[in-house]
Protein backbone atom coordinates (compact mmCIF):
# COMPACT_ATOMS: atom_id res chain seq x y z
CA UNK A 1 0.00 0.00 0.00
CA UNK A 2 2.84 2.35 0.69
CA UNK A 3 4.05 1.84 -2.91
CA UNK A 4 0.67 2.78 -4.27
CA UNK A 5 0.85 5.97 -2.25
CA UNK A 6 4.31 6.98 -3.42
CA UNK A 7 3.57 6.26 -7.05
CA UNK A 8 0.40 8.27 -7.09
CA UNK A 9 2.20 11.28 -5.62
CA UNK A 10 -1.12 12.14 -4.13
CA UNK A 11 -0.61 15.19 -1.95
CA UNK A 12 -4.02 14.91 -0.36
CA UNK A 13 -3.24 11.33 0.70
CA UNK A 14 0.15 12.35 2.08
CA UNK A 15 -1.46 15.05 4.16
CA UNK A 16 -4.04 12.64 5.44
CA UNK A 17 -1.35 10.12 6.32
CA UNK A 18 0.55 12.68 8.39
CA UNK A 19 -2.72 13.77 10.00
CA UNK A 20 -3.49 10.18 10.92
CA UNK A 21 0.00 9.67 12.37
CA UNK A 22 -0.61 12.76 14.52
CA UNK A 23 -4.01 11.43 15.60
CA UNK A 24 -2.36 8.26 16.85
CA UNK A 25 0.48 10.16 18.49
CA UNK A 26 -1.92 12.54 20.19
CA UNK A 27 -3.96 9.71 21.66
CA UNK A 28 -0.88 7.79 22.83
CA UNK A 29 0.42 10.90 24.54
CA UNK A 30 -2.91 11.71 26.17
CA UNK A 31 -3.23 8.19 27.54
CA UNK A 32 0.13 8.27 29.23
CA UNK A 33 2.61 7.01 26.64
CA UNK A 34 6.10 8.42 27.16
CA UNK A 35 7.27 11.09 24.78
CA UNK A 36 10.10 9.18 23.14
CA UNK A 37 7.75 6.38 22.30
CA UNK A 38 5.16 8.75 20.83
CA UNK A 39 7.76 10.37 18.58
CA UNK A 40 8.94 6.95 17.49
CA UNK A 41 5.41 5.77 16.65
CA UNK A 42 4.59 8.89 14.62
CA UNK A 43 7.83 8.45 12.66
CA UNK A 44 7.09 4.82 11.91
CA UNK A 45 3.55 5.48 10.76
CA UNK A 46 4.66 8.25 8.38
CA UNK A 47 7.33 5.92 6.99
CA UNK A 48 4.76 3.16 6.56
CA UNK A 49 2.79 5.52 4.33
CA UNK A 50 5.81 6.20 2.19
CA UNK A 51 7.57 9.21 3.71
CA UNK A 52 11.32 9.24 3.08
CA UNK A 53 12.36 11.41 5.97
CA UNK A 54 10.33 12.20 9.07
CA UNK A 55 11.17 14.73 11.78
CA UNK A 56 9.03 14.70 14.88
CA UNK A 57 9.31 16.90 17.91
CA UNK A 58 7.01 16.37 20.84
CA UNK A 59 6.64 18.01 24.20
CA UNK A 60 3.96 17.40 26.78
CA UNK A 61 1.33 19.57 25.12
CA UNK A 62 2.38 19.68 21.48
CA UNK A 63 3.47 17.51 18.55
CA UNK A 64 5.14 18.80 15.38
CA UNK A 65 5.85 16.62 12.35
CA UNK A 66 7.53 17.29 9.05
CA UNK A 67 7.47 14.44 6.57
CA UNK A 68 9.31 14.54 3.25
CA UNK A 69 8.29 12.27 0.39
CA UNK A 70 10.49 11.00 -2.43
CA UNK A 71 8.72 13.28 -4.92
CA UNK A 72 9.86 16.29 -2.92
CA UNK A 73 6.51 16.96 -1.32
CA UNK A 74 6.89 18.30 2.23
CA UNK A 75 4.06 18.03 4.72
CA UNK A 76 4.24 19.78 8.07
CA UNK A 77 1.51 19.60 10.67
CA UNK A 78 1.30 20.30 14.35
CA UNK A 79 -1.11 19.23 17.02
CA UNK A 80 -1.98 20.65 20.40
CA UNK A 81 -2.27 17.76 22.81
CA UNK A 82 -5.04 18.26 25.33
CA UNK A 83 -5.62 17.08 28.82
CA UNK A 84 -4.23 13.78 29.99
CA UNK A 85 -6.54 10.83 30.49
CA UNK A 86 -4.58 7.89 31.87
CA UNK A 87 -6.19 4.83 30.36
CA UNK A 88 -3.97 1.84 29.82
CA UNK A 89 -6.60 -0.28 28.05
CA UNK A 90 -7.04 2.34 25.33
CA UNK A 91 -3.29 3.01 25.20
CA UNK A 92 -2.77 -0.67 24.51
CA UNK A 93 -5.38 -0.77 21.74
CA UNK A 94 -4.09 2.36 20.00
CA UNK A 95 -0.59 0.93 20.23
CA UNK A 96 -1.71 -2.38 18.71
CA UNK A 97 -3.39 -0.45 15.88
CA UNK A 98 -0.20 1.50 15.19
CA UNK A 99 1.76 -1.74 15.00
CA UNK A 100 -0.62 -3.13 12.41
CA UNK A 101 -0.41 0.07 10.39
CA UNK A 102 3.38 -0.14 10.41
CA UNK A 103 3.23 -3.77 9.31
CA UNK A 104 1.20 -2.37 6.36
CA UNK A 105 -1.79 -4.53 7.00
CA UNK A 106 -4.26 -1.67 6.83
CA UNK A 107 -5.14 1.03 4.34
CA UNK A 108 -5.32 4.59 5.55
CA UNK A 109 -9.11 4.67 5.57
CA UNK A 110 -9.40 1.36 7.39
CA UNK A 111 -6.91 2.56 9.98
CA UNK A 112 -8.85 5.80 10.46
CA UNK A 113 -12.14 4.01 11.03
CA UNK A 114 -10.48 1.66 13.49
CA UNK A 115 -9.00 4.54 15.46
CA UNK A 116 -12.40 6.19 15.66
CA UNK A 117 -13.93 2.88 16.80
CA UNK A 118 -11.35 2.60 19.57
CA UNK A 119 -11.89 6.17 20.71
CA UNK A 120 -15.66 5.76 20.81
CA UNK A 121 -15.51 2.43 22.62
CA UNK A 122 -16.86 2.30 26.13
CA UNK A 123 -14.51 3.66 28.77
CA UNK A 124 -13.99 1.88 32.06
CA UNK A 125 -17.21 2.20 34.02
CA UNK A 126 -17.55 4.41 37.06
CA UNK A 127 -18.27 1.38 39.20
CA UNK A 128 -14.90 -0.05 38.25
CA UNK A 129 -13.17 3.16 39.19
CA UNK A 130 -15.09 3.32 42.46
CA UNK A 131 -14.12 -0.25 43.31
CA UNK A 132 -10.53 0.60 42.45
CA UNK A 133 -10.52 3.73 44.60
CA UNK A 134 -12.06 1.90 47.57
CA UNK A 135 -9.49 -0.89 47.31
CA UNK A 136 -6.64 1.60 47.10
CA UNK A 137 -7.90 3.53 50.14
CA UNK A 138 -8.51 0.39 52.17
CA UNK A 139 -5.28 -1.42 51.41
CA UNK A 140 -2.88 1.48 51.27
CA UNK A 141 -4.09 2.67 54.66
CA UNK A 142 -3.16 -0.77 55.97
CA UNK A 143 0.09 -0.59 54.02
CA UNK A 144 1.13 2.62 55.76
CA UNK A 145 0.37 1.27 59.20
CA UNK A 146 -3.28 2.11 59.86
CA UNK A 147 -5.29 -0.26 62.06
CA UNK A 148 -8.55 -1.93 61.07
CA UNK A 149 -10.72 1.05 62.00
CA UNK A 150 -8.50 3.42 60.04
CA UNK A 151 -8.90 1.17 57.02
CA UNK A 152 -12.67 1.30 57.35
CA UNK A 153 -12.55 5.08 57.68
CA UNK A 154 -10.54 5.17 54.46
CA UNK A 155 -13.52 3.84 52.49
CA UNK A 156 -15.74 6.95 52.69
CA UNK A 157 -12.67 9.15 52.16
CA UNK A 158 -11.70 7.29 48.98
CA UNK A 159 -15.30 7.41 47.75
CA UNK A 160 -15.40 11.17 48.34
CA UNK A 161 -12.14 11.65 46.42
CA UNK A 162 -13.49 9.79 43.41
CA UNK A 163 -16.83 11.59 43.64
CA UNK A 164 -15.20 15.02 43.65
CA UNK A 165 -12.90 13.97 40.81
CA UNK A 166 -15.81 12.83 38.65
CA UNK A 167 -17.79 15.95 39.49
CA UNK A 168 -14.89 18.22 38.54
CA UNK A 169 -14.40 16.29 35.29
CA UNK A 170 -18.07 16.83 34.47
CA UNK A 171 -17.85 20.54 35.19
CA UNK A 172 -14.77 20.60 32.97
CA UNK A 173 -12.93 22.13 35.85
CA UNK A 174 -9.36 23.19 36.16
CA UNK A 175 -7.04 20.35 37.16
CA UNK A 176 -5.42 22.15 40.07
CA UNK A 177 -8.75 23.29 41.43
CA UNK A 178 -10.05 19.73 41.16
CA UNK A 179 -7.03 18.45 43.04
CA UNK A 180 -7.45 21.06 45.73
CA UNK A 181 -11.14 20.26 46.19
CA UNK A 182 -10.34 16.55 46.40
CA UNK A 183 -7.74 17.17 49.10
CA UNK A 184 -10.06 19.51 50.97
CA UNK A 185 -13.05 17.17 51.06
CA UNK A 186 -10.90 14.11 51.70
CA UNK A 187 -9.26 15.75 54.72
CA UNK A 188 -12.59 17.05 55.97
CA UNK A 189 -14.21 13.61 55.73
CA UNK A 190 -11.19 11.96 57.36
CA UNK A 191 -11.44 14.39 60.29
CA UNK A 192 -15.19 13.82 60.54
CA UNK A 193 -14.76 10.05 60.56
CA UNK A 194 -12.19 10.21 63.32
CA UNK A 195 -14.34 12.67 65.29
CA UNK A 196 -17.31 10.29 65.01
CA UNK A 197 -15.12 7.46 66.22
CA UNK A 198 -14.54 5.57 62.99
CA UNK A 199 -10.78 5.37 62.75
CA UNK A 200 -8.18 6.39 65.29
CA UNK A 201 -5.77 8.47 63.32
CA UNK A 202 -6.82 10.87 60.58
CA UNK A 203 -3.18 10.97 59.57
CA UNK A 204 -3.04 7.28 58.70
CA UNK A 205 -6.27 7.53 56.74
CA UNK A 206 -4.97 10.54 54.84
CA UNK A 207 -1.63 8.96 53.98
CA UNK A 208 -3.43 5.93 52.55
CA UNK A 209 -6.02 7.86 50.57
CA UNK A 210 -3.56 10.46 49.35
CA UNK A 211 -2.06 7.73 47.17
CA UNK A 212 -5.06 8.38 44.92
CA UNK A 213 -4.03 11.99 44.52
CA UNK A 214 -0.26 12.31 44.66
CA UNK A 215 1.52 12.87 41.38
CA UNK A 216 4.19 10.30 42.24
CA UNK A 217 3.84 8.40 39.00
CA UNK A 218 3.80 11.57 36.91
CA UNK A 219 6.87 12.87 38.71
CA UNK A 220 8.86 9.66 38.32
CA UNK A 221 7.91 9.61 34.64
CA UNK A 222 9.04 13.21 34.29
CA UNK A 223 12.40 12.55 35.92
CA UNK A 224 12.79 9.55 33.64
CA UNK A 225 12.03 11.76 30.61
CA UNK A 226 14.76 14.15 31.68
CA UNK A 227 17.30 11.41 32.23
CA UNK A 228 16.79 10.01 28.72
CA UNK A 229 17.20 13.42 27.13
CA UNK A 230 13.66 14.75 26.73
CA UNK A 231 14.58 17.62 28.99
CA UNK A 232 11.82 20.03 28.03
CA UNK A 233 9.02 17.49 28.54
CA UNK A 234 10.67 16.39 31.76
CA UNK A 235 10.76 19.93 33.09
CA UNK A 236 7.14 20.55 32.17
CA UNK A 237 6.20 17.28 33.84
CA UNK A 238 8.14 18.00 37.03
CA UNK A 239 6.71 21.48 37.27
CA UNK A 240 3.19 20.21 36.70
CA UNK A 241 3.59 17.56 39.38
CA UNK A 242 4.91 20.17 41.79
CA UNK A 243 1.89 22.36 41.08
CA UNK A 244 -0.41 19.40 41.62
CA UNK A 245 1.35 18.63 44.90
CA UNK A 246 0.99 22.28 45.93
CA UNK A 247 -2.73 22.21 45.12
CA UNK A 248 -2.98 19.09 47.25
CA UNK A 249 -1.20 20.81 50.11
CA UNK A 250 -3.45 23.86 49.68
CA UNK A 251 -6.66 21.87 49.95
CA UNK A 252 -5.29 20.00 52.93
CA UNK A 253 -4.23 23.24 54.63
CA UNK A 254 -7.65 24.76 54.12
CA UNK A 255 -9.35 21.76 55.70
CA UNK A 256 -6.94 21.70 58.62
CA UNK A 257 -7.42 25.39 59.42
CA UNK A 258 -11.20 25.13 59.16
CA UNK A 259 -11.74 21.79 60.84
CA UNK A 260 -8.49 21.14 62.68
CA UNK A 261 -10.27 21.37 66.04
CA UNK A 262 -12.36 18.29 65.24
CA UNK A 263 -9.54 15.80 65.49
CA UNK A 264 -5.93 15.90 66.49
CA UNK B 1 3.65 -9.30 61.09
CA UNK B 2 3.94 -5.73 59.90
CA UNK B 3 5.63 -6.85 56.71
CA UNK B 4 2.85 -9.28 55.90
CA UNK B 5 0.27 -6.53 56.26
CA UNK B 6 2.32 -4.36 53.94
CA UNK B 7 2.53 -7.12 51.36
CA UNK B 8 -1.21 -7.65 51.60
CA UNK B 9 -1.70 -3.90 51.27
CA UNK B 10 0.47 -3.82 48.15
CA UNK B 11 -1.61 -6.66 46.70
CA UNK B 12 -5.02 -5.07 47.30
CA UNK B 13 -3.80 -1.60 46.40
CA UNK B 14 -2.35 -3.04 43.19
CA UNK B 15 -5.75 -4.45 42.21
CA UNK B 16 -7.30 -1.08 43.00
CA UNK B 17 -4.89 0.90 40.85
CA UNK B 18 -5.15 -1.67 38.05
CA UNK B 19 -8.92 -1.07 38.01
CA UNK B 20 -8.48 2.71 38.04
CA UNK B 21 -5.91 2.60 35.21
CA UNK B 22 -8.28 0.46 33.14
CA UNK B 23 -6.25 -2.76 32.99
CA UNK B 24 -8.22 -5.92 32.37
CA UNK B 25 -8.25 -9.69 32.83
CA UNK B 26 -4.96 -11.38 33.58
CA UNK B 27 -3.12 -8.05 33.65
CA UNK B 28 -4.83 -7.13 36.91
CA UNK B 29 -3.63 -10.29 38.64
CA UNK B 30 -0.14 -9.90 37.17
CA UNK B 31 0.12 -6.31 38.37
CA UNK B 32 -1.15 -7.19 41.86
CA UNK B 33 1.30 -10.06 42.34
CA UNK B 34 4.05 -8.04 40.68
CA UNK B 35 3.47 -5.20 43.14
CA UNK B 36 3.81 -7.67 46.00
CA UNK B 37 7.04 -8.99 44.49
CA UNK B 38 8.43 -5.47 44.08
CA UNK B 39 7.62 -4.60 47.67
CA UNK B 40 9.02 -7.97 48.79
CA UNK B 41 12.22 -7.10 46.99
CA UNK B 42 12.35 -3.74 48.78
CA UNK B 43 11.78 -5.38 52.17
CA UNK B 44 14.36 -8.11 51.58
CA UNK B 45 17.06 -5.65 50.58
CA UNK B 46 16.28 -3.67 53.71
CA UNK B 47 16.38 -6.82 55.83
CA UNK B 48 19.81 -7.55 54.39
CA UNK B 49 20.97 -4.18 55.62
CA UNK B 50 20.46 -2.02 52.51
CA UNK B 51 19.50 1.60 53.07
CA UNK B 52 16.31 3.16 51.77
CA UNK B 53 17.92 4.44 48.57
CA UNK B 54 19.52 1.12 47.69
CA UNK B 55 16.32 -0.78 48.42
CA UNK B 56 14.29 1.61 46.29
CA UNK B 57 16.76 1.37 43.45
CA UNK B 58 16.93 -2.42 43.46
CA UNK B 59 13.17 -2.84 43.84
CA UNK B 60 12.54 -0.43 40.96
CA UNK B 61 15.13 -2.20 38.87
CA UNK B 62 13.39 -5.48 39.61
CA UNK B 63 10.05 -3.90 38.65
CA UNK B 64 11.60 -2.55 35.46
CA UNK B 65 12.89 -5.96 34.42
CA UNK B 66 9.49 -7.49 35.20
CA UNK B 67 7.87 -4.77 33.09
CA UNK B 68 10.12 -5.49 30.13
CA UNK B 69 9.30 -9.21 30.30
CA UNK B 70 5.57 -8.64 30.82
CA UNK B 71 5.29 -6.14 27.98
CA UNK B 72 6.82 -8.74 25.69
CA UNK B 73 4.54 -11.53 26.90
CA UNK B 74 1.39 -9.40 26.63
CA UNK B 75 2.60 -7.43 23.57
CA UNK B 76 1.59 -4.20 25.29
CA UNK B 77 3.39 -0.89 25.85
CA UNK B 78 5.62 -0.83 28.92
CA UNK B 79 3.73 2.02 30.55
CA UNK B 80 0.81 -0.35 31.10
CA UNK B 81 2.80 -2.37 33.64
CA UNK B 82 5.58 -0.09 34.80
CA UNK B 83 3.73 2.39 36.96
CA UNK B 84 1.11 0.08 38.48
CA UNK B 85 3.97 -2.23 39.53
CA UNK B 86 5.98 0.54 41.16
CA UNK B 87 3.18 2.15 43.13
CA UNK B 88 4.11 0.67 46.53
CA UNK B 89 7.47 2.43 46.21
CA UNK B 90 5.96 5.88 45.66
CA UNK B 91 6.91 7.86 48.78
CA UNK B 92 3.36 8.77 49.81
CA UNK B 93 3.99 9.07 53.52
CA UNK B 94 7.02 11.32 53.24
CA UNK B 95 5.16 13.56 50.79
CA UNK B 96 2.32 13.81 53.28
CA UNK B 97 4.75 14.59 56.09
CA UNK B 98 6.42 17.27 53.98
CA UNK B 99 3.03 18.88 53.54
CA UNK B 100 2.04 18.61 57.19
CA UNK B 101 5.34 19.90 58.53
CA UNK B 102 5.18 22.85 56.15
CA UNK B 103 1.83 23.77 57.69
CA UNK B 104 3.23 23.36 61.19
CA UNK B 105 6.06 25.77 60.34
CA UNK B 106 8.65 23.10 61.06
CA UNK B 107 10.76 24.03 58.05
CA UNK B 108 13.82 22.07 59.08
CA UNK B 109 12.07 18.68 59.26
CA UNK B 110 9.93 19.63 56.28
CA UNK B 111 13.02 20.10 54.16
CA UNK B 112 14.41 16.77 55.35
CA UNK B 113 11.27 14.99 54.20
CA UNK B 114 11.08 16.95 50.95
CA UNK B 115 14.64 15.94 50.08
CA UNK B 116 13.85 12.35 51.01
CA UNK B 117 10.75 12.34 48.79
CA UNK B 118 12.67 13.74 45.84
CA UNK B 119 15.63 11.42 46.23
CA UNK B 120 13.39 8.36 46.41
CA UNK B 121 11.73 9.49 43.18
CA UNK B 122 15.13 10.06 41.60
CA UNK B 123 16.22 6.56 42.61
CA UNK B 124 13.05 5.16 41.06
CA UNK B 125 13.72 6.97 37.81
CA UNK B 126 17.30 5.69 37.75
CA UNK B 127 16.15 2.13 38.46
CA UNK B 128 13.68 2.27 35.57
CA UNK B 129 16.27 3.64 33.19
CA UNK B 130 18.91 1.05 34.05
CA UNK B 131 16.36 -1.69 33.37
CA UNK B 132 15.30 -0.16 30.04
CA UNK B 133 18.87 0.43 28.91
CA UNK B 134 19.74 -3.17 29.70
CA UNK B 135 16.74 -4.26 27.63
CA UNK B 136 17.97 -2.28 24.63
CA UNK B 137 21.43 -3.75 25.04
CA UNK B 138 19.97 -7.26 25.23
CA UNK B 139 17.92 -6.66 22.08
CA UNK B 140 20.98 -5.46 20.19
CA UNK B 141 23.16 -8.29 21.38
CA UNK B 142 20.62 -10.96 20.43
CA UNK B 143 20.12 -9.29 17.05
CA UNK B 144 23.89 -9.28 16.50
CA UNK B 145 24.16 -12.94 17.51
CA UNK B 146 21.32 -13.88 15.15
CA UNK B 147 22.94 -11.96 12.31
CA UNK B 148 26.27 -13.64 12.95
CA UNK B 149 24.56 -17.04 13.00
CA UNK B 150 22.86 -16.39 9.67
CA UNK B 151 26.11 -15.39 8.01
CA UNK B 152 27.79 -18.59 9.06
CA UNK B 153 24.98 -20.86 7.83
Amino acid sequence: MNRELTQKNDVAMQRQAVGFALDVGEQLQRMGGEIGRVEDTVTRICRAFGAERVDVFGITSCLIVTAIWADGEIVTQSRRVGSVEKNMALLERVNALSRRVCAEQLSLNEAKTELQAILHAKRGSKLRRLTGALLVGLFYTAFFGGDLWDCLAALPVAAVILGVQLLCDQLNGNRFLSQMMCAFFATAVAFLCVAVGLGHSAENVMIGCIMLLIPGVAMTGAVENMLVGDTVSGMIGIFESLMVALALAGGYALAVTLLGGLAV
Amino acid sequence: MNEWIQLLGAFGGGIGFALIFGLHGKQIAVVAFGGVAVWGCYLSVQALGGGEMLSTFLATFFGGVATVLLSRVFKAPKTVFLFPLLLPLVPGSSLYLTMRLLLENDYHLCLTHAVKTLSVMLMMAVGIIVALVLEQAAVRITAAIKKGGEKKT
